[in-house]
């Protein structure tokens, strides 16, 4: 086959990937308001799926349930079920510690600790891992290496992580999030707060972790989740609309709800 | 397909301007064909000089329509729909430049007919001219609608242009053979049935384009007609 045809092939493939986070009729609620309402979504593995929506669609409250970072207010309630490794984690007996260690995440605005930049990336691995002071030094490097912060860190591991620059301490969070070596990642909008090359300095960072990790990422900006995603989810008032390849729902959406909203020809 | 307005309003209006463009450049382009067939029919030289000159005018069109899809694609980043329309907007200004040379090339022609005698097959090329022009008309049309359905009945009127060229061919074939006199004025008809017959072809073609930009699919290849019956 020619290259050009060969190379639409295996795009296609990308639809085939299993699936790591196999979402089956979720529903959340904030008191007796639904946020999500019947939600199938079937996340693959080692790819980066976006999703987008206009605000208040459910995007964020998503990914607060993957990682049940909801369960810190009490009157927050999620139903159905969120299947990673064949196993329900919404379910109270999943343990919240494995939890975090295998989804790790991301917010809006970065959020180091008021500490130097080397205790930031070890915290979570002293918690986790008893590790040899080297072994840990290496693991510190590896975590910073990987999210393309180490070449402007490494001479000042122990200055504070406040000195950093907003796009320096966001792939700092980055970097704390890898350092425990997750399964998955949920990006929570992680440029919005970002100038325009460190956000391209994130961008870039994605794409090369997405041969490792299972990415969620929450963007209101859709050129960014052309960018860098492979498959886009599309959600409105609570509900999935349409979920497909990036290339298909940037080129052709199926449903006319996808297609006023990423036109610009929304309400 | 659009239920709503764009959110931004200069972003409608620079579609708006890009379609008007296309427009310009097919209403052009059909006055361009019409009058090549009058120069033709009444050997006009003169006029057909200037049609010939005249053609700078669709290529600078086409740049215009070129830097104005540029410009939207980098200033607006449309998406899905508005996408493919930019994109073929882009495609179709070029095919309608080159329907522009066909009508150049026919007013080109006009000077090799004989003046004063009458070479019989010219009565059949107006009639073949008419369906070319509209042809291209409404595929125009369908363009600026974003309407599929006509695109695709402008495809289907291909086959009717094609059997005018083979009637054509034919007949001057004909003219050929009974008359060696008859080989260079017939050599020019038969030329110009070639430019209209293409013409049909470009319509088609941007009927096509057409299809793909409303609809995100490909229009089904036509199945080839049985050349025997």
């Amino acid at each position: 086959m020619i290259d050009v045809l060969e190379r639409r092939a295996e795009e296609a493939a990308v639809s085939a990937l299993p699936a790591k986070i196999d979402v089956r009729g979720l529903g959340f609620f904030y008191g007796k308001t639904a946020a999500l309402n019947g939600v199938d979504l079937a996340v693959p593995e080692h790819a980066v799926t976006a999703i987008i929506g206009p605000s208040g669609c459910g995007k964020s409250t998503l990914l607060r349930t993957i990682n049940r970072i909801y369960e810190l207010y009490p009157d927050q309630r999620a139903a159905g079920e969120i299947i990673i490794e064949g196993r329900d984690v919404l379910d109270s007996r999943y343990s919240l510690s494995a939890l975090r260690r295998c989804v790790g995440m991301v917010f809006q605005k970065p959020t180091p600790f008021a500490t130097t930049i080397r205790k930031n990336v070890a915290f979570a691995l002293a918690y986790y891992e008893r590790l040899p002071k080297a072994e840990l030094a290496d693991r510190v490097e590896d975590a910073l290496r990987r999210s393309a912060l180490w070449d402007e860190v490494k001479d000042k591991l122990d200055a504070s992580a406040l000195s950093l620059s907003g796009g320096q301490q966001q792939r700092l969070c980055i970097a704390r999030t890898l350092a425990v070596r997750p399964e998955i990642i949920l990006l929570d909008e992680p440029t919005s707060a970002l100038d325009p090359i460190s956000t391209a300095k994130i961008e870039e960072l994605i794409h090369e972790l997405r041969e490792q990790f299972t990415i969620v990422i929450v963007t209101h900006n859709m050129q960014q989740a052309a960018r860098v995603s492979q498959r886009t989810a599309f959600f409105h008032l609570g509900e999935l609309i349409e979920f497909g390849d990036t290339s298909q729902i940037f080129t052709n959406p199926r449903v006319q709800r996808t297609q006023d909203y990423i036109t610009g020809r929304f309400g | 397909m659009q239920s709503h307005g764009h959110t931004l309003k200069a972003f409608d209006q620079d579609l708006g301007d890009l379609r008007a463009l296309i427009m310009t450049m097919g209403s052009f382009a059909e006055a361009a064909i019409e009058e090549a067939m009058r120069c033709l029919v009444e050997r006009d030289e003169a006029a057909a000089v200037q049609l010939v000159e005249a053609d700078v005018q669709l290529d600078e069109l086409e740049a215009e329509a070129e830097r104005r899809v540029v410009e939207l694609i980098a200033l607006r980043a449309p998406m899905a729909d508005d996408l493919r329309e930019a994109i073929a907007a882009l495609k179709i200004a070029g095919v309608v430049e080159r329907i522009g040379d066909y009508a150049k090339n026919i007013a080109r022609r006009v000077r090799r007919l004989p003046k004063k005698r009458h070479v019989e097959p010219l009565s059949l090329l107006p009639e073949m001219a008419k369906i070319a022009v509209g042809m291209v008309h409404d595929v125009l049309d369908a363009f600026v609608e974003r309407n599929p359905e006509k695109a695709k009945a402008v495809c289907q009127r291909d086959d009717a242009l094609d059997d005018f060229y083979e009637s054509i061919f034919r007949t001057l074939l004909t003219y050929m053979v009974e008359n060696p006199q008859n080989i260079g004025p017939s050599t020019t008809l038969l030329f110009v049935a070639k430019n209209l017959e293409r013409i049909g072809d470009h319509a088609t073609n941007i009927a096509e384009m057409v299809y793909f930009a409303a609809t995100g699919e490909r229009l089904a290849e036509p199945q080839p007609r049985d050349e025997g019956a």
